[in-house]
């Protein structure tokens, strides 16, 4: 609902010497900074191409924080994109942002550039010169900001003083020639304090203060006095009082001075009500004659009497007040408001938005259902209360006979954290006495809570008696287990089968399977067939069903006479290769014949041969050409002998 | 009168609070300051009692009552039942009642005559209820939510809804509580109002955040200081209509 504007968190704008010395010393910081010529080129040429990187990307990002905190004039409120232009001026300022947006763009294609270039330096030197260039270049572009900077933070301060107007909520709007006494009014209404003078222009800028009426809360604009001549004469001050009159759907309020002591007659400042009339359009306009301590309506001359009532038509009210006396300021604070009121309700009731808050302004009364009274409970004590504190109020000094509350008793002792409360003092007993005896937790195996109700062994007793009964009568006996004999059959076999399980645990546990053993080949285990009948036996089979099935189970061994004579002759063929198990030579595999082994051989031995098996110099080898050159050794120079180390 | 109050630092009092005709209960803080508000409301005409249920503070979701009794739940200790038979007049009932809902200030709403509870309340609570409080008991939901205690605050002379009640609702639960009703918020839109309002019949205590509106709203419609629900519909139908929409 509420749209606020802050412009106080925008963040300090440096000066563009200041912005690079944050840039490069940040750089500076941040990146690494020792490097030697002997390390490997590829490293060289990361380390500055690192810090090429990093110096484009903090001016990248410092000066987007910029273009994002600086509100765009197209997407704020119009009120402030008017207000920003009339005070900044909207070309500078758009064209201030877009050379910020153009020194980044540069700055990132600089970067690029010379990323590019670093790519192929071949020493740290040239590697170093190629950076030095780079920051150079930025650091050039950035000092070409200079102007745009300073004025960018220009701007940042005085829109961090502008003061917070809500452009949507409900308004009224001080306006009138200077020196009229509109921050008087202000000021009676308000809690603001402006400041007030007894010449023209005091009120330089807007000026905002806020009020209660009606249980909302209400913003109230004190505007700078405005002359009557042409728009574009204007001034910037003036232009601030037209913006909120032309932007804020709010009530106006256009003071005239019928004394003529702020200098301006009464002719100029109604013509000046007719020339800016049409900015009150659809909005509920009051005027107000103001200083009525000095000359009211009916001390003027009739013409000028007349020429202020025709200003009073088209829904114009007028109201009188003075400031000074404290006489009507009220009544035109409230008229305004009222009317500003009725004409946003009538606007809201309009729109679908007011069908969600209906049940909010419905106050649901009660059909009666029964005859039943359901009066309230009020105690005496109140209303003798309410009265004692009517009294009260009009008695100055009852404050201090008011008892003691457990706040003062806790700030007299000590304060939070020290002061005990005492959760005893209104205890409402029999005997005031008892009110701190200490009642054991326990007492004669009983406690307190025992005793909250006196009939309860009685009770119990009851209960017990009645549990009695209930187990005499059998309740509780368990019903009659008959199970028949196929039943107890299956039991038997089941209790058999849970033993074995149980001893086949055991033994496997008593096996210490956790030893190292050879994996050998399974011995297939030497069992008689009267074993398997009777392990199926001890598994719960009856005997005659375990040996048919261990019968039709046991495998008849073939005799090797009765072998198929189709398989004896797959075996003997020389078809099956690895039917003899013996070693063949693998280098010999994959090859022809013996021709084309020695020529394989020789390749191998080539291939495998050790590189520089001679160990002669070469051009990756370290060579220092001459070790003392003639002309770096001899003579001497004006420091001292050429000795240098 | 309608007055604001905040418990350490937090707007929901009725969540550390409970108020009802007869007696107060204020959850033990770490100052005194809250209890201070209560007593200094209340202090000579009903007993405003510290206690803790079940150890904890929040007293206010955890116990339901009205003028003549008052519903704990059965994690309440002994130590504590006895505190606060002691510190009650003999004409309040306490009663501890073995609930699975056991925070019984949200699943109860009530004053002095009728009662709303949540739909899955047992029997037995029921009869507990319309026992110890003396109150019809009636199960509804308000807005369809179940938490009847959370979503309303109700006195003998009127009661404050969740705001997206309907209509209808709102004139359901009127006829039932024989009392005029009306959907608003309290601590600047908040919807739980049994969090940020208690109340009884001749004073509110509401959260520090609640709006003038929303005071007004409050005092209008529980007949506070001689102000009528009318005036809701009258006098500040502008200024809510302008406040929420």
């Amino acid at each position: 609902m509420t749209s606020i504007y802050n412009f106080k968190r925008i963040a300090p704008v440096p000066e563009s010497s200041d912005f690079l010395d944050i840039v490069l010393s940040k750089t500076q910081r941040k990146t690494p900074t020792v490097i030697h010529p002997g390390y490997k080129i590829t490293r060289i040429r990361q380390f500055y191409m690192r810090k090429v990187k990093f110096t484009q990307e903090t001016f990248d990002e410092k000066l987007r924080q910029i273009l994002e905190e600086f509100p765009v004039l197209d997407n704020v409120h119009p009120f402030y994109a008017d207000l920003m232009n009339v005070l900044y001026d909207k070309d500078h300022y758009k064209l201030a942002l877009g050379q910020i947006n153009t020194a980044k763009h540069l700055i990132d294609a600089v970067g690029k550039d010379y990323l590019r270039l670093l790519k192929f330096g071949d020493s740290l030197y040239r590697c170093k010169q190629l950076k030095r260039a780079a920051l150079g270049r930025m650091a050039t572009i950035m000092k070409r900001q200079k102007d745009s900077l300073s004025y960018l933070e220009q701007v940042r301060q005085h829109l961090a003083r502008l003061p917070s107007i809500d452009p949507n909520t409900r308004t009224l709007i001080v306006c009138g020639y200077p020196n009229v006494g509109k921050s008087s009014f202000m000021n009676k209404v308000t809690r603001a304090d402006v400041d007030v003078q007894p010449y023209a222009f005091t009120t330089k800028s807007l000026f905002v203060g806020h009020m209660d009426y009606k249980y909302l809360r209400w913003q109230v604009i004190d505007t700078p006095g405005i002359l009557d001549h042409p728009l574009e004469e204007r001034n910037t001050i003036e232009m601030q009082s037209i913006t909120a009159l032309a932007h804020l759907r709010a009530a106006v309020l256009f003071f005239v001075d019928l004394s003529e002591q702020c200098g301006y007659s009464i002719q100029d400042q109604m013509s000046l009500f007719a020339s800016i009339k049409p900015l009150f359009a659809n909005k509920p306009t009051l005027l107000v004659i103001s200083k009525t301590d000095v000359c009211t309506l009916d001390d003027v001359r009739p013409e000028e009497r007349l020429l202020v009532e025709s200003a009073c038509d088209g829904g114009v009210e007028m109201s009188q007040l003075s400031s000074y006396l404290d006489s009507g300021v009220i009544e035109t604070r409230n008229l305004a408001c009222d009317r500003l009121l009725l004409q946003r309700v009538e606007m809201k009731l309009k729109g679908n938005k007011v069908n969600s808050v209906l049940n909010k302004l419905n106050v649901a009364q009660p059909g009666r259902r029964d005859t039943v009274e359901r009066p309230a409970c009020i105690p005496t004590a109140v209303l003798e209360r309410r009265t004692r504190q009517d009294a009260a109020m009009a008695d100055a000094d009852a404050d201090a006979e008011r008892p003691a509350l457990e706040r003062d008793l806790e700030a007299s002792q000590g304060g939070p954290g020290v002061y005990n409360i005492d959760l005893k003092k209104r205890y409402m007993l029999a005997s005031d006495e008892w009110r701190h005896d200490v009642i054991p937790e326990i007492m004669n195996g009983k406690n307190v809570a025992d005793f909250i109700d006196p009939d309860i062994e009685e009770k119990l007793a009851e209960l017990e008696r009645e549990e009695e009964r209930l187990a005499a009568e059998g309740l509780y006996d368990s019903p009659d287990e008959s199970e028949d004999e196929e039943e107890r059959r299956i039991r038997d076999v089941a209790r058999r089968i849970r033993q074995r399980k149980q001893i086949i645990a055991t033994e496997s546990r008593v096996k210490d399977v956790n030893r190292a053993t050879l994996t050998n080949k399974q011995k297939a285990a030497a069992s008689a067939p009267e074993d398997f009948v009777n392990h199926l036996q001890q598994l719960g089979l009856d005997p005659e069903t375990a040996a048919s099935t261990a019968q039709r189970i046991g495998r008849k061994r073939g005799r090797s006479e009765s072998r198929d004579p189709a398989v004896m002759l797959a075996r003997s063929s020389s078809l099956a290769a690895r039917a003899v198990s013996t070693q063949r030579d693998r280098s010999t595999m994959g090859l022809k014949n013996a021709r084309q082994k020695s020529v394989s051989d020789k390749k191998k031995l080539v291939s495998q041969r050790q590189m520089n098996l001679m160990a002669r110099a070469g051009e990756s080898d370290r060579k220092i050409g001459m070790k003392m050159p003639k002309h770096l050794v001899t003579g001497k120079r004006s420091i001292g002998t050429n000795d240098r180390r | 009168m309608a007055v604001r109050a905040q418990f350490e630092n937090n707007n929901e009092i009725g969540v550390f609070s409970k108020l009802t005709n007869s007696y107060c209960l204020v959850a033990i803080g770490g100052s005194e300051n809250f209890y201070s508000v209560f007593e200094g409301e209340l202090g000579d005409v009903v007993p405003v009692v510290h206690t803790s249920i079940a150890g904890t503070r929040i007293i206010g979701r955890l116990t339901a009552g009205n003028r003549r009794g008052l519903l704990v739940p059965n994690s309440t200790t002994d130590q504590e039942l006895q505190h606060l038979r002691n510190s009650l007049p003999d004409s309040v009932a306490i009663q501890r009642i073995e609930e699975r809902l056991s925070a019984l200030g949200n699943v109860i709403a009530c004053n002095d005559y009728v009662a709303l509870v949540h739909p899955d309340l047992d029997r037995e609570t029921e009869e507990i209820i319309a026992d110890v409080l003396g109150v019809e008991v009636f199960r509804q939901t308000i807005a369809d939510n179940v938490l009847v205690g959370s979503y309303c605050a109700i006195s003998n002379q009127g009661g404050l809804v969740h705001p997206r009640t309907s209509l209808q609702d709102q004139d359901e639960l009127s006829s039932l509580l024989q009392v005029p009703l009306v959907a608003g918020t309290v601590n600047r839109g908040s919807d739980v109002i049994g969090g940020g309002l208690v109340v009884n019949d001749w004073t509110a205590f509401a959260g520090l955040d609640t709006t003038s509106t929303e005071l007004s709203v409050v005092e209008s419609i529980f007949k506070l200081q001689d102000s009528q629900p009318s005036a809701i519909v009258n006098d500040m139908r502008d200024s809510l209509i302008d406040n929420y929409s």
